[in-house]
């Protein structure tokens, strides 16, 4: 139109685009968003989200990429109408195909929606900025979420002196009276402020959170992350019904599998040959990741083990090669002198089978990864699990890096690590370190039993390389696939969870799409 | 000490006479006899037979079952999309979860590094003022920060207490929701801990929940100190203060010098 307000660009993705294209635009576009996630994912790892480093580094990272400088760019920035189209429809576009590619199981849905709710967090951000520095009363951000339907109450002025104690209390970053009554304030039902809500950043009455305006971001971004959560369930559901199209699917799978080539699975470089219960002890010492390691020696020490610090260590344990009638044979061993037989078969022998799908839903759960056990669960009083870089403090660590044999110099990098909240990068060193490897031997550790692994063919000699995480894309061919049955395809997807049913409801088999 | 294994023929006389069926079924169909049928139930039965997916479609059914399996444990799961007892009539992903209340287990092992009367499995009248503390900080907050009206406090039978958050906003709640709860409530830091960032504020900011919980606590700390006698012994004072964050330790370590110095007793 001839309007002479700028467009906006900033997308939450309701509507699915429509006409054809090429399949190899298709492609090519899944790749450019997909290399564009990932740098999202890579420096968040590497910076404290949110952080001014933060948003420089992934502008300029973003920005050298395909597809990264057109959606960096404002809303205010003008091209000409054709251009802008064009730039919209690759966004909008490569968006809607990633979720496909993305939805078929928990780890890739969870991945997705976090790389793709801190890129909207930063446009975001970045709206907000441009509409601050803007001459004209244009709002961007404010045509954004009407023209989305969100619409967030704000206080008036009589509302906010009245709560002022307590929205000074509560609200970081305002230090004074008057500075409170330059700050707008919104009202909304906590469950449109979670990340707020969560670190208790607001004031909370009732049921509604009081949120400054630097928390309308926030909000946006939680109403993204859940509608994006919500579609991805969708999508997943309806997947069966792609079979038709012989040409996407493989595709599809094949985008998704690049991606998992950083996931450990049973399937792809498994242990050979079993281990025994008998063997954990010297295999604890030699090839276990710090966080099993805890584990294992919490568990002699204590003859017991907490449920998140079975389950942690039990699925790994499961992940190295232990069958199952090993694991009851291990766990019976090691609670020894704390439970009886009899107590152990009534309380933990189920608890054991219902790991290796032999009870219950009968379900084939999967080891956790780094990201999963630093993320969730976190341990409290008297826990054994998580991730030591991440849960324990720097004294204790250092203490244990001690023990380990490691250097001081070592030590000191990686504790350095740690308390940046690198985990994952700390692990890493950590491994360098007790392998005696050089600072540039090339490893990454996303995956507790992918240390096990790569600690085992270390010490086996096993000259060549484990198969790199960054395989290259092979597109694997695949028959037209009949609809996923009742019997073949189990619960799939909520955004509701009880930890109990959280793992039920996690697996969609979709085995016809395994080539 | 712990008590005989129940023979089925007692449970049988619970479930016909003491069992408050009526009341549970009221409860749990919220109105509704067909959110009650598509309400999960798991038993735990005798020599550990355990039974998943159970539903029922009246509280004359569920009667019934009580009085013909008699099970030694009763889980309450949660509403599905459809009767659970009919989950493999229904394609794959038309089976799922849709809602359940939300639950807060208090138990008081959690607290065994600091009362000192008792440990495990054992409570009494003493330790208990831990827990009635925490029920009233978690009632205030539950209530007057998050709203909800209908809450369920429940003796665990053996050393806690579940509290029960039945207001359909709860029930309705998202995984992402349900931790956010949690975390907002989770006070406790540990040595090792990072400071949440505070910013630049002086003085540093005490959010309203958290002084709501520290009147509470304050009310009834004295009582606390004396029955478990927490500073009677300096091993213990230490032991104590040695929780705290790195960030207090030098507060704490001058406190613990000065108490030591000088031990006065509480005024009453």
């Amino acid at each position: 139109g001839s309007s002479a307000e700028p467009q906006v660009r900033l997308q939450f993705y309701r509507d699915p685009p429509s006409g054809s294209e090429q399949l190899d635009t298709v492609q090519n576009l899944c790749l450019a968003r997909l290399r564009l996630l990932k740098a999202v994912e890579e420096v968040g790892q590497d910076m404290i989200k949110g952080s001014k480093e933060y948003m420089e580094r992934l502008k300029m990272k973003l920005g050298k990429l395909d597809l990264g400088a057109s959606l960096l760019t404002t809303s205010g920035v003008h091209v000409d109408g054709l251009r802008f189209r064009e730039e919209i429809r690759r966004d909008v576009l490569s968006h809607f195909l990633l979720r496909l590619a993305m939805c078929r199981t928990e780890d890739q849905r969870r991945w997705f929606i976090t790389q793709e709710t801190d890129l909207f967090r930063l446009r975001f951000q970045l709206e907000q900025n441009a509409d601050r520095s803007r001459s004209s009363r244009f709002s961007a951000v404010a045509a954004f979420l009407s023209a989305n339907g969100i619409h967030f109450d704000s206080l008036s002025d009589a509302e906010r002196s009245d709560l002022a104690p307590e929205l000074l209390a509560a609200t970081p970053g305002i230090g004074s009276d008057a500075e409170l009554a330059t700050v707008a304030f919104y009202r909304a039902h906590f469950t449109e402020a979670l990340d707020l809500v969560r670190s208790r950043r607001v004031y909370l009455r009732d049921g509604f959170a009081y949120v400054p305006e630097t928390g309308v971001v926030s909000m946006a971004t939680t109403r993204f992350r859940a509608h994006l959560s919500h579609q991805l369930a969708v999508a997943c559901r309806a997947l069966p019904y792609l079979g038709e199209d012989a040409r996407l699917v493989p595709l599809l799978g094949a985008i998704a599998k690049n991606l998992s080539g950083d996931e450990w699975t049973a399937k792809s470089g498994g242990p050979a040959g079993v281990v025994l219960s008998g063997q954990v002890d010297q295999l604890a010492k030699t090839s276990f990741p710090p966080c099993m390691q805890h584990l294992h020696s919490s568990l002699r020490r204590d003859h017991h083990l907490r449920h998140f610090g079975r389950l942690q260590y039990g699925l790994f344990l499961k992940g190295i090669g232990m069958p199952l009638e090993e694991a009851l044979k291990f766990w019976r061993g090691a609670f020894a002198g704390k439970v009886d037989g009899d107590k152990f078969a009534k309380e933990y022998a189920y608890g054991i089978r219902y790991n290796y799908g032999k009870e219950g839903k009968r379900a084939d759960f999967s080891p956790y990864s780094c990201v999963r056990i630093i993320t969730t669960n976190q341990p409290g009083q008297g826990d054994s699990h998580g991730c030591p870089f991440r849960h324990c403090g720097a004294d204790l660590l250092a203490q244990r890096l001690q023990a380990a044999g490691i250097s001081q110099d070592q030590a000191q990098g990686i504790l350095t690590r740690a308390k940046d909240s690198q985990y994952q990068l700390a692990c890493r060193d950590y491994f360098r370190a007790v392998h005696k490897l050089s600072s540039d031997h090339e490893v990454s550790i996303n995956h507790p039993n992918q240390y096990y692994e790569e600690s085992r063919a270390l010490l086996l000699g096993n000259g060549q390389q484990q198969q790199s995480a960054r395989a290259p894309v092979r597109v694997t061919k695949v028959k037209a696939a009949p609809a996923a049955t009742a019997a073949g395809s189990q619960a799939a997807e909520s955004d509701w969870l009880d930890e109990t049913i959280d793992q039920e409801m996690s697996q969609v088999d979709l085995s016809a799409y395994e080539a | 000490t712990m008590c005989a294994e129940l023979l089925p023929e007692e449970l049988a006389t619970y479930y016909k006479r003491l069992y408050p069926t009526h009341l549970m079924v009221q409860w749990l169909s919220y109105r509704s006899p067909a959110y009650f049928a598509n309400r999960e139930f798991s038993m735990t039965l005798h020599d550990d037979i355990y039974l998943r997916f159970l539903s029922y479609n009246y509280e004359s059914e569920f009667r019934g079952a009580l009085l013909d399996r008699r099970p030694e444990k009763i889980d309450i799961g949660a509403v599905y999309s459809c009767r659970p007892r009919d989950r493999a009539t229904v394609s794959g992903g038309a089976f799922q979860a849709k809602e359940k209340e939300l639950v807060i287990d208090i138990d008081l092992t959690d607290y065994d590094g600091v009362r000192l009367c008792c440990s495990d499995a054992r409570v009494c009248s003493k330790c208990w003022l831990f827990m009635r503390i925490a029920v009233q900080v978690l009632d205030r907050a539950l209530r007057c920060d998050f709203g909800f009206r209908h809450l369920l406090w429940v003796y665990s039978g053996r050393r806690g207490i579940h509290c029960w958050i039945c207001d359909r906003t709860a029930r309705q709640l998202s995984a992402n929701a349900r931790t956010a709860v949690i975390e907002y409530l989770s006070l406790v830091r540990r040595p090792g801990d990072k400071q949440p960032q505070q910013g630049q504020q002086q003085p540093p900011k005490c959010h309203p929940s958290v002084a709501a919980a520290a009147d509470a606590i304050r009310r009834q700390f004295d009582d606390l100190v004396r029955q478990q006698d927490l500073f009677g012994t300096e091993d213990r004072t230490r032991a104590l203060l040695a929780q705290l964050p790195e960030d207090l330790r030098s507060v704490a370590d001058t406190a613990v010098a000065s108490w030591l110095a000088d031990p006065t007793p509480i005024r009453p």
